[in-house]
C-alpha cells in the first residue's frame, strides 16, 4: 500500500518515505513534523499514543530500524528511508496477538491503557534480544521498563507479563 | 507543544556543515540524536531559524580505539553521531569500561539508542554522566569549522549549566579520552528517584588518585586534592572520609532546584565512598538508604 495525505504543503515541505509496518508511507512534511504525528496523522495510525513531548514518560516508543525510539523527539525527516514499527504492527504475521500481548491480557499489564502501547513496543526489542541470546533478570527488566511511565502505577502486571513472554518464548524456541 | 518552525539542513559532509555554520552561525542548533534538542524544541526554549542533522555525516559515525592522544599516545575517539548505546555496547564501552558503566545511568534504552555521546556533551547539563567522565579521564573535544580545527581540553571545555566552549561557527566533531594500561577507574551515583543525581569518577594508576564529580556544581569538576586528602587519613578509610568531605564540599546551592545543598552533600560523600573502596579494592560499605 502506498498513500499520499496531507493537505496543501507548507513551506519546505518536503517528502518523506517511511516503511510503517511493511507499508510505505509517503507523506509531504514540514522538517518541524515530529514522527508521532506523522504516524497518527499521515498514517493515520493512532495506536501511537502522544503524552509529555519530552521523552519522560515512553507512551509514544516505536521501533525505529528494530530499536525503541520517543517518536515524540524525532522528527519524521530523520525516519525518511527507515522502517518504523508501531503497535499495530507487533502481532504475528498470521494476524494473532504476540506473545507478549497475550500476556499483557493473561497478567493484567494495564489498567486505563494509555501507556500500553509503549510499553509493548518496549517489551517487544527485549524480547528481540532475548531471542539473539541476552539474558534478564527480574532486576534487569524492571531497569528495562524503568524507561516508561504507567500513571495508573501497574507495573507490577507489566513485569510479570514480560517475565512470562521471556519464559515462553524461550520455551518456543527449545521446543 | 509542538516545535516552532525551522529550515532543515542535512549536509553529507563536516565541510558543509561548516559552511552552513559558517553562513548561519548563531541562529543554527545542531541536531544529532536530538535527545535534549527537540524537546527543547517541543517546549519551544529554543527556537532556531536552522536546525544542521549532522547524522547523514559517515565521518562522524566512526568509533576509533587506536586514535592518537596527546598525553598517552594512545586514545579512544568517538564521533559527534556515535549513540549512546552504540558505545555502551560496542568498542568504545569495551575500551574504557567506566565509560560503559557511566552510559549504563545516561536516560533510558529508547533515549540512549538515538542520543550521542557528543550530544551530551555539547549539552552540558550540569548533572548529566558523561561530562564527569569526559573530565575524570582527562579527555578532549575536537571542534572543527570552515577555518580548522582545535582541540579544547575537557577542564576548559564547560563553562558554565549547558554553557561550553563550543563558538557559533564550530561543530564538535569528536570526544577523545586517553586509554592507558593499569588504571583502575570506577563510576558511582546516587541520586533521589533519578533526580538530584550525584555522579562521581574515580580512578587510581600507581596510587595517584582522581575523583572527578558531576551533579554537585555549575560544571562537571575535579577534586584537585584528592590524593593529599586521602594521605592524609591515618587509615583508608579515614584517607575515603577525607576525600568524600573534599567532594561534599564542592556543593554549591542552586545546582538545580531537585534537592537541597545538605542532602546533595551526603549523596555526594555517600557516591565518592563507594568509588573509591572500589578503585583501591576494598569492600563496600553498608550505605544508609
Amino acid at each position: 500500500m502506498s498513500t499520499m495525505n496531507g493537505s496543501s504543503p507548507k513551506p519546505g515541505a518536503r517528502a518523506v518515505t517511511v516503511t510503517v509496518n511493511g507499508d510505505l508511507v509517503v507523506a509531504l512534511v514540514e522538517p518541524r513534523t515530529l514522527l508521532v504525528d506523522f504516524l497518527r496523522q499521515k498514517a493515520q495510525l493512532t495506536g501511537t499514543h502522544t503524552g509529555c513531548h519530552q521523552g519522560w514518560c515512553g507512551a509514544c516508543t516505536v521501533l525505529l530500524d528494530g530499536c525503541s525510539t520517543r517518536s515524540c523527539l524525532t522528527f519524521a525527516v530523520q525516519a525518511d528511508s527507515s522502517e518504523v514499527t508501531t503497535i499495530e504492527g507487533i502481532e504475528d504475521a498470521d494476524g494473532e496477538l504476540s506473545i507478549l500481548q497475550r500476556a499483557f491480557i493473561e497478567h493484567s499489564g494495564f489498567q486505563c491503557g494509555f501507556c500500553t502501547p509503549g510499553f509493548v513496543v518496549l517489551g517487544t526489542e527485549i524480547l528481540a534480544e532475548a531471542r539473539a541470546g541476552t539474558e534478564f533478570s527480574r532486576d534487569d527488566l524492571q531497569r528495562r521498563l524503568a524507561a516508561n511511565i504507567c500513571r495508573c502505577t501497574g507495573y507490577r502486571g507489566i513485569l510479570d507479563a514480560l517475565e512470562h513472554a521471556l519464559a515462553e518464548q524461550a520455551a518456543e524456541v527449545t521446543r | 507543544m509542538r516545535p516552532p518552525p525551522f529550515d532543515y539542513l542535512q549536509p553529507t559532509t563536516v565541510a558543509e556543515a561548516c559552511a552552513e555554520l559558517a553562513r548561519h552561525g548563531g541562529r543554527c542548533a545542531v541536531l544529532a540524536g536530538g535527545q535534549s534538542l527537540v524537546a527543547q524544541l517541543n517546549a519551544r526554549l529554543v527556537r532556531p531559524g536552522f536546525v544542521l542533522d549532522i547524522t547523514r555525516i559517515p565521518e562522524l559515525k566512526s568509533v576509533d580505539t587506536t586514535a592518537a592522544h596527546p598525553t598517552t599516545g594512545t586514545g579512544l575517539r568517538i564521533g559527534a553521531a556515535v549513540t549512546q548505546r552504540e558505545a555502551q555496547l560496542g568498542l568504545a564501552g569495551e575500551t574504557v569500561p567506566v565509560l560503559r558503566e557511566a552510559l549504563e545511568r545516561v536516560g533510558h534504552v529508547p533515549t540512549r539508542n538515538r542520543g550521542t555521546v557528543g550530544g551530551s556533551i555539547a549539552f552540558a547539563d550540569p548533572a548529566a554522566e558523561l561530562p564527569a567522565v569526559l573530565v575524570a579521564l582527562g579527555g578532549t573535544v575536537a571542534l572543527r569549522s570552515a577555518s580548522g580545527e582545535r582541540t579544547v581540553p575537557a577542564g576548559e571545555f564547560f563553562l558554565g549549566p549547558f554553557r561550553t566552549a563550543i563558538r557559533p561557527d564550530e561543530l564538535l566533531v569528536s570526544v577523545s579520552v586517553p586509554v592507558p594500561a593499569g588504571q583502575v577507574w570506577a563510576f558511582e551515583q546516587r541520586h533521589f528517584r533519578r533526580h538530584a543525581k550525584v555522579s562521581v569518577v574515580a580512578g587510581r594508576l600507581d596510587g595517584e588518585l582522581t575523583v572527578a564529580a558531576a551533579g554537585v556544581t555549575d560544571t562537571p569538576v575535579l577534586l584537585a586534592d584528592a590524593a593529599d586528602r586521602f594521605a592524609s587519613g591515618a587509615s583508608p578509610g579515614d584517607g575515603i572520609a577525607a576525600v568524600a568531605d573534599g567532594v561534599a564540599a564542592l556543593v554549591t546551592p542552586n545546582a538545580d532546584h531537585y534537592g537541597s545543598p545538605a542532602y546533595r552533600r551526603r549523596l555526594a560523600a555517600a557516591a565518592t565512598g563507594a568509588a573509591l573502596r572500589r578503585v583501591l579494592g576494598l569492600a563496600p560499605e553498608t550505605e544508609a538508604a
